[in-house]
């Protein structure tokens, strides 16, 4: 049992902060829509607190957690479940994958999908999976192709990017959606 | 009512009906297994196709992809841990797991069984309820709702098993997400920061797909290798045999899929609570019920089993109220119903009374879709399986592609895209901290269900409790819910007593 600030404590912080952000949003509407989020939103700060109090004293989060266990927990062994997860990956890694997320996300949100998805699996076969650069742009192409083609017989109007105009009708042009 | 069984029998043989439920199979199980699409969004691009079409080779059409979606949703769920649609997120729970042993076949087998005796558990429960169906759709109220969505929310607690507190925390967490939106009874817009994307709430694909498939794909990707452990050695894997395996685990626990049938069943009949309720209700029964309910959540095939069989007897079930009343269960069925009325046909006692062949053809036509694609499911399921060999990132980019795809074709909305990304960012750091996803998603679907029966029942008896008494269905649903959630704390007061009391 930790009991130091580190990502898990920050995490839970923010998870404090979200909680009670919603809990004072509540007062402002009406009786009955208020139960829910303060019976939920309650009982939710509750158990962050044993969660944060038990980084200052790791029994208080050990005897709840046995305490909920005895009761619900059906014998299952929380510690030896634990040990058997995998270890998480480091963080520059979970980093680089997250930012090939967003980064697609990105050119899809300006340039839409027609021109990014090929690009994407090709760069990222080459970059990240280190296939030959001629096997990866072939498989996207390939790929690439039968999907915007299923798409387009199904009548789906894929997203075409809000940077202006550059192929009419497939890249660029698109009305920016109200956020 | 032999009549038209046999005269719809009949309407089977013929090669065009075969072909049509082949085609809806194609149709069904495509679109199942690309995350974000589903039932709703095949149903309704096949829809306007069958304008002009022969009535009885449209319910055939809607058949096969009606049958086959959940198990197509099923395969990915298995070997990516990326839900085809959301009910199949209660399948990755066990699903994954089993690929990771290099048991896919296994898993897919079993998926393909279960979806099976499902199918025809839910056209059971269909014919047989036909004549009686209007007392139990009108018996359930606001009030018997709450209680039994009370009863599934109960389950937070034992789903939480390894990890209690964070459990708990994650079911409220998801509780609350599901508060974000319009709220129709007070005409009132609540947690939604200005934003007019969030008038609708978080919405359900993007948050689903985004929680599970984003974070599990950040969580493999960044590990890399492949799906299977690499402490399983590959060439002592037998994927053939692993299919035989499959089918045993389904057909030597006739229990266990007759309650996942009869649950899956009753709740397809209550008109809104939909296959996601059905799939993580039967899971939790399930694992209450089991004699290893440690094992679940760790590739235990009744998981599974009981997932998909709920899922797909749910059809069944849903089906009911949709041809006997117009009332549709569930989104899906309510396009089915647009296929009803596109085809001159109005669900209810008319349709009862002249046309039951054609009913009679749609539940036999989703029983024989559902061996047709079992059976082509099984097939595959050796090849399909032999992706969880393939490395981890060379799957990732186009799952990635998929996830964008299908979450932007729901409602062709690019910030639905956005939305996925941001819960599995979400969702990878719950994972990483220790917080299990499957409370989360029981808060988030189960939550305003809860909430919008509450404040109905509230409503009509203004502002009294004592509906939940005076109903009797909803008094024993929360009777229930209370039952499941002390009976386990008084016997382990007593366990602790006994324990201070022993010298």
């Amino acid at each position: 049992m930790k009991s130091r600030i580190d990502g898990e404590f920050v995490f839970v912080l923010a998870l404090v902060a979200f909680v009670i952000a919603m809990l004072v949003a509540t007062l402002e509407y009406p009786p009955l829509l208020r139960y829910t989020p303060y019976i939920t939103g309650g009982l939710t700060l509750l158990f962050l607190c044993v969660l944060l109090a038990g980084r200052v004293n790791p029994r208080i989060l050990t005897w709840t957690e046995a305490a909920l266990q005895d009761m619900w927990g059906g014998g299952a062994d929380g510690q030896k479940l634990e040990q058997m997860a995998e270890p998480p990956s480091s963080w520059p890694a979970v980093l680089r994958v997250m930012g090939y997320a967003v980064a697609y996300l990105l050119a899809v949100y300006l340039v839409g999908f027609f021109l990014v998805t090929p690009v994407f699996i090709s760069l990222y076969l080459i970059a990240d999976a280190k296939v030959r650069p001629a096997a990866a742009i072939s498989v996207a192409a390939v790929l690439s192709f039968l999907l915007i083609v299923a798409l387009v017989n199904l009548h789906v109007d894929l997203w075409i990017g809000v940077a202006p105009e550059i192929i009419p009708d497939y890249v660029g042009g698109a009305i920016p959606p109200q956020l | 009512m032999l009549d038209s069984m046999a005269l719809a029998i009949e309407r089977l043989a013929d090669p065009q009906a075969l072909a049509m439920l082949l085609t809806g199979v194609i149709i069904g199980t495509t679109f199942g297994a690309l995350p974000g699409l589903g039932s709703i969004v095949a149903l309704s691009v096949v829809l306007p196709f069958t304008f002009g079409m022969d009535p009885l080779a449209a319910m055939y059409l809607y058949a096969g992809i009606m049958s086959s979606v959940t198990f197509g949703g099923s395969v990915p769920a298995i070997l990516l841990n990326t839900p085809g649609t959301p009910p199949n997120a209660a399948t990755c729970f066990d699903g994954y797991p089993m690929a990771k042993r290099g048991e896919g076949a296994r898993a897919i087998s079993v998926s393909a069984t279960s979806c099976l005796v499902g199918s025809i558990g839910g056209a059971l429960v269909t014919i047989a309820l036909l004549p009686v169906i209007k007392p139990i759709v009108f018996a359930f109220g606001p009030p018997e709702f709450f209680g039994l969505v009370v009863f599934g929310l109960v389950m937070i607690a034992f789903a939480s098993r390894a990890n209690m507190v964070k459990g708990l925390v994650g079911g409220g967490v998801g509780l609350m997400l599901s508060l974000v939106g319009y709220s129709e009874i007070y005409d009132t817009y609540r947690y939604t920061l200005g934003s007019d994307y969030l008038w609708d709430g978080i919405p359900l694909v993007p948050f689903v797909v985004g929680l599970f498939a984003v974070s599990e794909l950040i969580t493999y990707t960044a590990r890399g290798g492949t799906t299977v452990s690499h402490d399983v050695s590959e060439t002592k894997i037998n994927w053939h045999g692993q299919i035989i395996t499959g089918i045993h685990d389904v057909l030597s626990r006739p229990v266990q899929w007759m309650r996942s049938a009869a649950i899956g069943a009753a709740i397809g009949i209550i008109p809104g609570l939909g296959g996601s309720v059905a799939a993580f209700m039967s899971y939790f029964v399930g694992m209450q019920r089991a004699d290893d309910p440690e094992s679940y959540g760790k590739g235990n095939v009744e998981g599974i089993l009981c997932a998909e069989t709920a899922n797909d007897a749910k059809e069944g079930g849903a089906l009911l109220p949709t041809v006997a009343f117009g009332l549709p269960g569930s989104p899906d069925m309510a396009i089915l119903l647009g296929g009803f009325v596109l085809h001159g046909l109005e669900p209810g006692p008319d349709l009862l009374r002249n046309h039951m062949d054609l009913i009679y053809a749609l539940l036999f036509g989703i029983v024989i879709s559902q061996v047709i694609t079992s059976g082509l499911g099984l097939a595959a399921a050796p090849w399909l399986a032999r992706l969880s060999l393939l490395p981890n990132r060379w799957i990732a980019p186009f799952v990635l592609v998929l996830v964008f795809v299908g979450t932007f074709m729901v409602r062709t909305n690019i910030l639905d895209v956005a939305m996925a990304i941001a819960a599995g960012i979400f969702g990878y750091l719950m994972r990483r901290y220790g917080f299990p996803l499957i409370t989360i998603a029981i808060g988030y679907i189960l939550g305003p269900l809860a909430e919008k029966s509450w404040i109905q029942s509230m409503q009509i008896s203004d502002d009294s409790l004592m509906i939940f008494v005076t109903e009797p269905i909803a008094l024993v649903l929360l009777l229930g819910a209370l039952a499941t959630l002390m009976v386990p704390v008084v016997l382990a007061l007593r366990k602790s007593r006994a324990r201070g009391l022993a010298p």
